[in-house]
């Protein structure tokens, strides 16, 4: 059969991708029309819809005055004051440390429990095809049941979980998981990376089954242990798609905050508050846009430098 | 994955295949959009009103998050079908948002400019009114003479004197109180002060059983602890703001605020209105103060063997409140035939016959003086303690327009100050010096 | 270990695992079918008694709302934006593997910037954009601002499969007459059907369980997904509970369904290499 195979992806540890052909084609053959034709409406797309909105929010956050009302903004005098009043304010740097710490687990938890369940569900086993479609229901579960549920299951005096953790024997108290200020961050990790990990066991998983067993089992035979199996043999093999999954989550989850709003509203007292849910409170419980705006800048700017940073590691493993 | 290439004719099958669905696609996607391009009709407002002689039927847009809730969504349709038959050619379209979403799509509305025509709001009020798109009454208040007839909490409406909703009725607070644990307990009867309510809920806390909460409250952040702790700041004699002044800090509030901490760390933690109230329903809670609203919705979802257990009684303390339940308001920013229009209902719902419906059908006291008929109050005692709550009964809210125009944020900042004192063991003096504080730098009393 | 007992060992991590990641869903279906007097207990039942199970819940949910047109609205949406994420991914994924220019590929890196802006302040002005082109509270706008959010990641993703297929066979293609765009769409594209299949399946499910923008950019209840219909059992008192997990769990099916048919290409789809 006519081969598509080409190269395998599987790297010797962590180096650049073996002899890309492509490099040694004529420019007339990629930089093409048709290619940057196809490009084009994507780029148009985001183009407007990124435009216009970052026009507005810059705006917005330019101006002086509390003003809920798009019409009047233009109004209003410039000034820099709502950037001072962010970058001053320690509920900022505070929502920033929470933002981080919120995404990083997300992501380590997203990326392990995926890496777990992909590697489980690698082999040919009976039943694999179900068992591969339970392991992702998480992710078409809406969030408005997943959060209610999640709040009863980590309820402090009904809850199953503390029911379930004081049977076994890992706590003797009940733990009111979202109440607490310390437990509450950890209590809304829990329905987050439940509902991130899907995607990554998604993607390994795909990536995984590029790696024919005929290679575990050289490793194997020259007396590999599993870890070091792990690190020669599938690692190699995953690193991008782990790459590609870790933007996605960590993008997903610094963003997102309906999440969050809706298990502990930011709180308590502001415990888990982060930059996304504080964005939300200053517009739509402060009514103030323009502060809304101007943290929502320095948010995006944030992230960014964080996707601009990363951008030479996409680049050097996808290219 | 089979990778030969594939014959000529297949690949053109396939291609033609791909092509289909594209335009099926498409097709779709223009299809889609006629079907609910109608709803869009209302909010246009200002293209359509231009011509005379409307022939042209016109819909006013009417989201409430209420269409759906026992009691009001009869009551709005009958209001409905009253305007509709007085104004040919007009039609309401009343539609349900969720309680969740309601403020904040509304909100967006208004700030985009592209508001419903008719404004329905709990305490959104405040967030809608801070947006400085909603219409003054004042003139057309005056005008019909409603003004007199009106119930003193109306004054919660105003915002730099300008009445910016009319209210359509009052609810007010009750202690819920489950008979047989308090007999359990060897309490007699509903306690009548803030010494014996601490008392009861004591006994209580000894004598109940695993499972089962003395109190219940809302232990979680939400906009519910504003209202839970100014209860008991007005109950017992105080406000938030005295004669001018901020009385975060004064004797008498902060007796309240300690009594109703105390009573609520004795409450499940982490829950919020509608969780405790799930479970004094199912018999898990045996005593709590909550809004009048809660006999209506105890009928519905109580077990039978819990719900003849539970009572309603005045709360403990001197001083009751009115909290004001729905307003009605009108945007700013749509055509002033659509304003008039939105008049003309609003004042259909203020007539006596609908406020009476309305507020009965809630166990709520209405807007308007005298609405309720005495047959109605005779049928339903919870009315009747109802209406003597409501009769002395304070408003919620401090003589402030500064506090009612930066409700938000104040209220943000209060609920943090309660859940700081819930959750950790700071002194509670030291949590309302700071919440003074914070307060004080928002705006002046 | 002996590979019986490795095999063994693996069969009970399996389902281990999945036992403690469907818990969650386990409770769902416990909230539906028990009342909350029973399940919100110190000592809550973990195999449900049998006497007390019911599925009033599920009547309820299409007693008391619309739920059909949730769904089709729903359903609407989603074709709509798995049609059009597929096609200007498909497209975009082309071209970002076929270019070898770096300020082409920074600018499909700039994709992402979509991303970034929180959800919170994008829907104010996306508000305000759909209402200026006549597109206010029409499901299309949903289709497009989905669509705007699962292009980039979608693009990445089929620029990683086109990847792998080699340049050549193109170049061997035009070699015998074939115009660029004919290569593409009869050689190129037949051989990413995993991939746009991958895309599909990711497209939808974003799709269906979208609900920032559902609730804002809709009004009315005409045009309200299952997502947004959800939260109306949350009532401003109270909650129905068991009817909403009853109605959440219906809204999963389809999806579900989706993935026990489409599992297949979809693990195949993913490969970011080798193609088997």
């Amino acid at each position: 059969m006519a081969t598509l195979t080409g190269k395998h992806d599987i790297e010797q540890d962590g180096g650049p991708p073996q002899g890309r052909s492509r490099r040694r084609l004529s420019l007339s053959a990629r930089n093409s029309v048709l290619s940057y034709l196809l490009l084009a409406p994507s780029i148009a797309m985001a183009l407007v819809f990124i435009a216009f909105p970052i026009y507005m929010i810059v705006n917005l956050s330019l101006r002086d005055g509390r003003t809920m009302l798009m019409s009047e903004v233009g109004d209003l005098q410039l000034t820099l004051g709502n950037y001072i009043d962010v970058l001053t304010d320690s509920e900022t740097w505070d929502a920033l440390r929470i933002s981080v710490i919120y995404t990083s687990a997300t992501v380590v938890g997203a990326i392990l429990v995926g890496m777990g369940t992909a590697l489980l569900l690698r082999r040919q086993l009976p039943g694999r095809r179900w068992l591969r479609t339970f392991i992702l229901i998480p992710w078409p579960i809406p969030g408005a049941i997943a959060t209610v549920a999640f709040v009863w299951m980590l309820d402090g005096t009904y809850g199953v979980v503390n029911f379930l953790l004081r049977h076994v024997g890992l706590i003797d108290e009940n733990i009111a998981w979202f109440f607490n200020p310390d437990t509450a961050l950890i209590g809304v990790l829990m329905p987050t990376v439940w509902i991130a990990y899907p995607l990554c066991t998604l993607m390994l998983l795909a990536s995984l089954q590029s790696v024919p067993d005929e290679l575990y089992e050289a490793a194997r035979m020259d007396g590999a242990s599993a870890g070091q199996q792990f690190r020669h043999v599938t690692w190699p093999a995953v690193q991008n798609t782990a790459v590609l999954a870790m933007i996605v989550t960590g993008l997903w989850s610094f963003t997102t905050f309906d999440f969050i709003y809706a298990i502990t509203r930011g709180g308590p007292d502001g415990a888990t508050q982060t930059l996304a849910v504080a964005i939300y409170n200053q517009a739509f419980r402060f009514f103030d846009l323009p502060y809304a705006a101007a943290l929502g800048v320095v948010t995006m700017a944030i992230a960014s430098t964080v996707l601009l940073a990363l951008f030479p590691i996409v680049r050097r493993r996808f290219f | 994955m089979n990778a030969g290439r594939m014959r000529p004719s297949a690949q053109r099958r396939h291609w033609r295949r791909g092509a289909t669905a594209l335009i099926a696609g498409m097709l779709l996607l223009t299809a889609c959009g006629g079907s609910d391009a109608d709803q869009s009709d209302g909010d246009t407002a200002a293209d359509e009103d231009g011509g005379d002689g409307g022939t042209e039927p016109i819909e006013l847009d009417f989201p409430s998050w209420q269409a759906n809730e026992p009691g009001h969504a009869d009551a709005l349709q009958a209001i409905i079908d009253e305007f509709e038959s007085r104004h040919e050619g007009v039609t309401v379209n009343l539609y349900a948002v969720s309680n969740e979403d309601f403020q904040n799509q509304i909100v967006t509305r208004l700030a985009a400019g592209d508001p419903p025509d008719i404004i329905p709001s709990g305490n959104h009020f405040f967030a809608f009114a801070a947006t400085g798109q909603l219409e003054p009454l004042n003139d057309r208040l005056e005008e019909s003479g409603l003004l007199d007839e009106w119930e003193s909490f109306q004054s919660e409406r105003v915002i730099d004197g300008d009445h910016l909703a009319l209210t359509m009725h009052a609810l007010t607070r009750m202690l819920y109180v489950n008979e047989e644990y308090l007999a359990n307990a060897g309490v007699d009867g509903p306690p009548t002060s803030p010494e014996e309510l601490a008392a009861a809920v004591g006994a209580l806390s000894d004598s109940v059983e695993e499972g089962v909460s003395p109190w219940g409250a809302t232990t979680t952040t939400h906009s519910n602890l504003f209202g839970e702790s100014t209860a008991f700041i007005v109950g017992m004699g105080s406000q938030w703001i005295v004669d001018g002044e901020w009385a975060v800090t004064a004797p008498k509030t902060v007796e309240a605020i300690e009594l109703y901490r105390s009573l609520a760390r004795q409450a499940p933690p982490g829950l919020d209105g509608g969780g405790y109230r799930q479970l004094l329903a199912d018999g898990r809670v045996a005593m709590s103060q909550d809004g009048s609203w809660v006999i209506a919705t105890l009928d519905d979802i109580s077990p039978e063997d819990v719900r003849p257990n539970i009572i309603a009684a005045v709360p403990p303390f001197e001083n009751t409140l009115a909290l004001v339940g729905t307003s009605l308001s009108i945007p700013a920013g749509i055509s002033d035939e659509r304003k008039e229009l939105a008049w003309e209902f609003i004042k259909v719902a203020a007539e006596p016959e609908f406020q009476g419906l309305w507020a009965g059908s809630i166990d709520a006291a209405p807007g308007r003086r005298g609405s309720i008929p005495q047959e109605r109050i005779d049928e339903r005692p919870e009315l009747e303690v109802v209406a003597d709550t409501i009769a002395s009964a304070q408003p919620e809210f401090p003589e402030s327009e500064n506090f009612r125009a930066n409700f938000g944020e104040i209220e943000q900042r209060i609920i943090d100050a309660m859940m700081r004192l819930l959750t950790t063991d700071t002194d509670t003096l030291e949590v309302l010096t700071d919440l003074e504080n914070e307060l004080a730098a928002i705006t002046e009393p | 270990m002996t590979p019986r007992r490795v095999r063994v060992l693996r069969y009970v991590l399996i389902f281990a695992l999945i036992i403690i990641l469907l818990f969650p869903v386990y409770w769902m279906v416990l909230t539906a079918l028990l009342p909350t007097r029973i399940l919100l207990s110190p000592t809550p039942p973990l195999v449900p008694p049998l006497t007390a199970i019911s599925f009033d819940s599920f009547w309820r949910v299409f007693e008391l709302r619309p739920v059909g047109t949730w769904l089709a609205n729903s359903t609407i949406v989603t074709a709509g934006t798995v049609v059009a994420s597929v096609v200007l991914a498909t497209m975009a994924g082309y071209s970002l593997s076929r270019l070898a220019s770096r300020f082409a590929l920074a600018v499909g890196y700039s994709l992402f910037l979509v991303r970034l802006i929180p959800a919170t302040l994008l829907v104010i002005p996306l508000f305000m954009m759909f209402g200026a082109i006549g597109l206010n509270n029409t499901l299309r706008s949903l289709v497009i601002a989905n669509t705007v959010i699962i292009v980039p990641f979608a693009a990445w993703l089929m620029k990683s499969f086109f990847d792998s297929i080699p340049v050549e066979l193109e170049e061997a293609a035009q070699a015998d007459g074939c115009s660029r765009l004919r290569a593409f769409v009869s050689i190129v594209l037949p051989l990413a059907r995993p991939g746009i299949g991958a895309v599909a399946i990711f497209s939808a499910i974003l799709s269906w369980g979208e609900f920032t923008f559902a609730r804002t950019l809709i009004q009315g209840d005409a045009g309200v997904t299952v997502t947004v219909g959800l939260v109306s059992f949350v009532g401003e008192y109270t909650a129905d509970w068991g009817a909403l997990m009853a109605a959440g769990l219906l809204s999963i099916g389809p999806m579900v369904l989706l993935f026990i048919l489409l599992e297949p290409l979809l693990i195949s789809g993913l490969t970011s290499g080798a193609v088997k």
